[in-house]
């Protein structure tokens, strides 16, 4: 019988890990590279994945990210598993937590623990086309996903984003914009509300699909963005002739486990921590609070 | 907990009895139902005289005992800083048996089980429910009782010992695992039970099949699909305007298990703990996330989402329905939302759309 | 760790029982502890020494006299942080109850006729600390929770905002295992007040008096029709409700998601 407390593998143990650099790329947000692998550590700390280096994982996954005596917070991986490089994280200033990270910099250390849910199948999607739409924050796991599909760009056909913004200030990774241009992403940006000095597009991501001439089969819609952009973009793919398994999609929501116990992230009988945050529109079905 | 054991029901006399409850309250840390100031509930118990079988389900469920409202999930020791944070994963299990848990919270505590071994196992809970040996008691319901409806007024397995009171002088004990019959070798072995006496056993659910007041108007098969065709009741909103976001319901019930995590400083700020605490689903923050966004935002949507999690949603994940007909929270309510009366009436619309 | 500066902490008071202050005084245990990060530079009830060089303000106490309204603007001035200490100052508190009277009746009883056309009698209607100066935290209940007040100090110590729950007292009631006291035919404001106290109440015998004023969305109508189910007329309970809130909507919480 077990006994008093015992040195144990908890689900709840996260690792140190050691930032190497900090980029403000808004007034809110922050890149965050760590270094690979862990920060020597006095906990007893194991982790799954490549001895030493960063986990592997897919674009879409997340971790949970903490401090001690600050707490723990869901957050997507920002770029692509590459062996010999650490995870980025884009980390938008929120609520404490968040204050408290935005306060790190170069060789701070943040704990972690993951990756957990389920990641994009980018294998799935070679030899098709790709219209990435991402609203607000949303292009940060979407940049996880255009990154690894730009490595191998070759493997797909046409690739666009469609990329909307509250305000200029708002968009994030614009030197990088032009890079994946290059790289063979067709761009376009747009923001609900323009400034001095904004050159670009006025209005919402929707504007920016009337243009869309998808074939229906062969290309593939996946949508990440703020609860309200859901339904009218997934209702606009839908009526070009996309179909469900056609549109993927990466949904946010309040979580305190990571590992389907805490009950904060269940949209029906689904566990977003689990079964999403990426889905596709077909595994939503009959499930009414998705887009809520 | 093992399989069930093949060993057939044992016979023990009142006095037998109490000297194997004597003996589990002696030896371990025992909780059983208790009358408080006349209301049934839990209490850690020092003598077996406290126990009273004959009462409704306790005000709070058992749950307490192996998902305690307030648990230290890791230890900050934070006096150097930086990676020198030594952190330490509390994982504790004091050994403790439970006596007289009704089929209601027997059936509800295995559905925990299943919730905390799917995936990633949550140690926490599973080390403490690996330590605990639970004494199951028969009993008769009272008017707001409707275990029937959800074929979970017996349970046939989930508990070490189950004790049936029979009319007589005596009564019938089912050993359910392994560590009951050890137990039972022990403390108490009483004698091979008698088919008259087992026969007592039937007449007893019949006494007890026809003495339910509240009943469900569906087959616990038709709940899922009756509560997947509601979403667009009206009885949400009548409900959902009457209730206060207390949490109630979902703090009695023998099969909530939310949580929520956060970290505790020590007041040196040299030490912190990471601590789950109770969370419900019926509260206003639930699903509130950081950016003000609310997913669930009215009280009506956040009821729907307890009645799905009780009679649809865990259908699929767990294949079970999520309810064990305790009516704890039906009692618990101060706006007088009762499980049964809202069920039945989403039943009977959705069956009449139906046609 | 990123804790903050030495923060420079001052107490004030305005009209109270002082209960609060006291509170802070018998954390004897902790306040050793909290000394070694912060400087206590103004604390009537406890030193001598007053400076008015302050980064953080707690306020105990509402606001009855023309001479609190100006003292609570200077501390405004003053203060980086506010923070009230306890009912009083958070929702005006059992002196509210003031309001339920006209004033120049109240002069009469207290102080007799002649008080009426005097100037010498500074009172007014009581008001809680927001309804005068921007707040930035409250620290409910009478008296605050001892817990609640150190957390909320550490809290500022590393820089993050303190945050009160918002949900009813009815959730601490359950997490103490307490038995409902309208089981035990008796009433009480758990199920529409905010919770933080650990239901220390009705865990000791009472009953929830509301002391920590509403949640964010208070359902009133619902809880006035318990309470009238309850054996209380609907004025009965009205009042019941209001004894120590701003009022039947409930005051606003601003909401932190950690």
């Amino acid at each position: 019988m077990a006994s008093k407390s015992t040195s144990i593998e908890s689900p709840y143990l996260p690792v140190p890990v050691t930032i190497e650099s900090v980029e403000s790329i808004s007034a809110t947000e922050r890149l965050f590279r760590l270094s690979n692998g862990l920060a020597s550590s006095r906990s007893k700390v194991s982790v799954k994945g490549g001895k030493g280096g960063a986990p592997v994982y897919s674009p879409g996954q997340f971790f949970m990210v903490g401090l001690p005596g600050y707490g723990e917070a869901p957050i997507s991986v920002c770029a692509p598993y590459e062996p010999g490089f650490g995870i980025e994280l884009c980390i938008r200033l929120a609520g404490n937590l968040t204050g408290a990270l935005h306060r790190l910099g170069p060789g701070d250390t943040l704990w972690l623990r993951g990756p957990y849910g389920t990641g994009f199948d980018t294998e799935g999607f070679k030899g098709l086309d790709i219209i990435f739409i991402a609203g607000g924050i949303g292009i940060a796991p979407m940049r996880s996903l255009l990154l690894a599909v730009l490595k191998e760009r070759k493997s797909f056909g046409a690739l666009r984003l469609l990329y909307g913004a509250k305000s200029p200030e708002e968009v994030l990774f614009t030197e990088e914009t032009e890079q994946w241009q290059e790289a063979g992403l067709e761009t376009e940006v747009i923001v609900d509300k323009g400034s001095k000095g904004w050159k670009g597009r006025v209005g919402l991501v929707t504007d920016l699909m009337g243009p869309l001439k998808p074939t229906p089969g062969s290309t593939r819609a996946v949508v990440i963005g703020p609860p309200v952009m859901y339904r009218f973009v997934v209702a606009k793919l839908k009526r070009m002739g996309l179909s469900e398994t056609d549109i993927q999609l990466s949904l946010e929501r309040r979580m305190k486990c990571g590992v389907g116990k805490c009950g904060h992230c269940q949209i029906n009988s689904s566990y977003v921590c689990q079964d999403g945050p990426v889905y596709g529109l077909g595994d939503l079905k009959g499930m009414g609070e998705a887009f809520k | 907990m093992n399989e069930t054991s093949p060993i057939p029901p044992r016979f023990l006399t009142k006095r037998e009895l109490k000297s194997l409850l004597g003996a589990l309250i002696r030896e371990y840390r025992a909780y059983g139902p208790v009358d408080s100031d006349g209301v049934p509930a839990f209490s850690a118990l020092t003598s077996s005289a406290e126990l009273r079988f004959d009462l409704s389900p306790t005000h709070l469920s058992a749950r307490e005992f192996l998902l305690p409202s307030k648990e230290t999930l890791l230890k900050f020791d934070l006096t150097e800083s930086g990676p020198g944070v030594v952190i330490t994963p509390v994982v504790e299990a004091q050994p403790q048996v439970i006596i007289g848990l009704k089929p209601c919270d027997i059936n509800g505590m295995a559905l925990m089980d299943s919730v905390m071994a799917a995936g990633v196992r949550d140690v926490n809970y599973l080390k403490r429910r690996a330590a605990t040996i639970i004494v199951g008691v028969e009993c008769l319901p009272d008017e707001t009782c409707f275990c029937a409806s959800l074929g979970t007024e017996r349970a046939e397995s989930g508990f070490d010992l189950f004790v049936h009171l029979l009319p007589t002088r005596g009564v019938l004990v089912r050993i359910g695992t392994e560590a009951g019959a050890k137990i039972l070798k022990k403390y108490a072995w009483g004698r091979k039970a008698v088919k008259a006496e087992i026969v007592k056993l039937e007449e007893h659910y019949e006494l007890k099949l026809g003495a339910f007041k509240a009943r469900l108007n569906a087959l616990p098969e038709e709940l899922p699909g009756v509560l997947a065709a509601s979403d667009e009741s009206p009885v949400w909103q009548s409900i959902g305007s009457i209730c206060t976001g207390c949490g109630a319901c979902n703090h009695v019930c023998p099969t909530c298990y939310c949580f929520d995590v956060s970290d505790e400083l020590s007041s040196d700020l040299k030490s912190a703990e990471r601590l789950r605490v109770w969370d419900g689903c019926t509260l206003d923050d639930f699903t509130l996330v950081a950016g003000g966004h609310n997913f669930r935002k009215s009280r009506a949507e956040r009821l729907r989402h307890r009645f799905n999690r009780k009679f649809n949603y865990g259908s699929e994940r767990f294949d079970s329905l999520f309810c064990v007909g305790c009516g704890r929270c039906s009692r618990t309510c101060l706006v007088d939302i009762n499980i049964t009366e809202v069920t039945n009436a989403i039943i009977k619309e959705v069956k009449e759309s139906r046609g | 760790m990123p804790y903050s500066k030495r923060y420079k902490v001052a107490f004030f008071s305005m009209t109270s029982c002082e209960g609060c202050q006291l509170l802070v005084l018998s954390c004897e245990n902790e306040l050793p502890d909290i000394l070694t990060h912060v400087n206590i530079v103004y604390f009537r009830e406890a030193m001598s020494e007053k400076s008015t060089d302050y980064d953080i303000a707690f306020i105990e106490g509402s606001a009855t006299t023309a001479k609190e309204v100006r003292k609570l603007r200077k501390i405004r001035k003053q203060a980086k942080i506010v923070i009230t200490l306890g009912a009083c100052s958070s929702t005006g508190g059992l002196n509210r109850l003031k309001n339920r009277f006209k004033i120049d009746d109240l002069k009469e009883s207290v102080y007799g006729k002649e008080a009426l056309g005097s100037q010498a009698f500074d009172t007014k209607r009581v008001r809680a600390v927001d309804e005068i100066i921007e707040v930035d935290h409250h620290l409910h209940g009478c008296p605050i929770s001892k817990e609640e007040f150190l957390k909320s100090f550490n809290d500022l110590l590393l820089g993050l905002k303190p945050h009160a729950p918002n949900y009813p007292v009815c959730t601490d009631c359950k997490i103490a295992g307490n038995v409902c006291v309208f089981k035990k035919g008796e009433t009480c404001l758990g199920p529409v007040t905010r919770a933080g106290c650990s239901a220390v109440c009705v865990t000791y015998g009472s009953i929830c008096w509301g002391c920590r004023g509403f949640v964010d969305a208070p359902n009133i109508a619902a809880h006035t029709e318990t309470l009238q189910r309850h054996g209380m007329k609907k004025e009965e309970a009205l009042s019941f409700l209001s004894l120590y809130s701003t009022g039947l909507t409930g005051k606003k919480e601003k909401k932190i998601v950690r």
